[in-house]
């Protein structure tokens, strides 16, 4: 446990910076700074099995990051013109105009209307316009209005979709 | 239960064409093909079954071909083997991974 606690900052200094921990990232500078013996056992008894723990959460979280990256538009913010991008955007506000991205979700509050161009298009909430995508998924609580290409889809029971989807070869 | 057999109902084997019009106040099971009119409460298309024409059910399971005109009144559910053309009117409908839908869509 010992070990551990004092390799994990050195194998990962960036890390320890966004890890959401406000104790942790002090005492990881610490112990950076000396590796001498008298500062880590008195820090280590109280904090070490909570601040691994929260450690290893920060990192699960950075790897998760760094697969998929989502830019979020959140709930009240309403965006109107052209958005290009590579990664992910998760969109719970509201937007209104093109969009060219790898990857869409629509949050369940979200609402995009315009021309989307991606990869993969989750819809939770509601979509309007033309869509030209290679992965759908229609949720539930989804509304959909337009026309949408795409090359494989899934409709949960419950979507709601008017308008035309068209088979990409 | 056998569904060469249940009242009410029809049932197409593999292998067999029809072209007409069928009205079943129950269940319509098509392994076949089958071409025009087709009423009926429930219809269910095998993976190798093809439907074409016009088509009026309260519940459709495709797992075949179906095309033109159809209406579902309240659930549509395309299978992953499922191809579906055509006009779409329908009360729910859900699509699995894989199932392929081109047309226009409406719900009722």
């Amino acid at each position: 446990m010992f070990n551990k606690f004092k390799s994990a900052p050195n194998n990962t200094p960036t890390e320890s910076e966004e890890a959401a921990d406000p104790v942790a990232p002090e005492e990881i500078v610490l112990i950076k700074e000396e590796p001498a013996v008298p500062v880590a056992p008195a820090t280590t008894p109280n904090v070490t099995p909570s601040a691994t723990q929260q450690r290893g959460n920060g990192m699960m979280g950075m790897l998760q990051a760094n697969v998929s990256k989502p830019s979020i538009l959140s709930e009240g913010f309403y965006f109107k013109g052209e958005l290009s991008a590579k990664g992910t955007i998760h969109v719970e506000g509201s937007l209104n105009g093109q969009v060219q991205v790898d990857e869409l979700t629509i949050g369940s509050r979200g609402q995009v209307d315009g021309i989307v161009n991606c990869k993969i298009f989750h819809i939770k909430g509601r979509f309007s316009g033309t869509a030209t995508c290679e992965e759908l998924t229609v949720t539930s609580s989804a509304t959909v209005d337009g026309h949408v290409v795409y090359k494989s889809v899934s409709v949960q029971k419950g979507a709601s979709i008017k308008g035309e989807l068209l088979l990409a070869k | 239960m056998n569904p060469t057999t249940k009242q009410n109902s029809v049932f197409i084997g593999e292998g067999v064409s029809f072209k007409g019009s069928i009205n079943a106040p129950d269940e319509a099971v098509i392994e076949g093909q089958f071409d025009g009119d087709l009423t009926v409460s429930s219809l269910l298309i095998g993976q190798t079954g093809r439907v074409t024409g016009t088509i009026k059910a309260d519940r459709v399971d495709v797992k075949g071909e179906l095309n033109k005109d159809i209406s579902s009144r309240q659930l549509l559910i395309v299978r992953s083997t499922g191809k579906v053309n055509g006009t779409l009117e329908y009360g729910e409908i859900e699509i699995e991974r894989g199932g392929q839908v081109r047309g226009n869509m409406s719900q009722v």
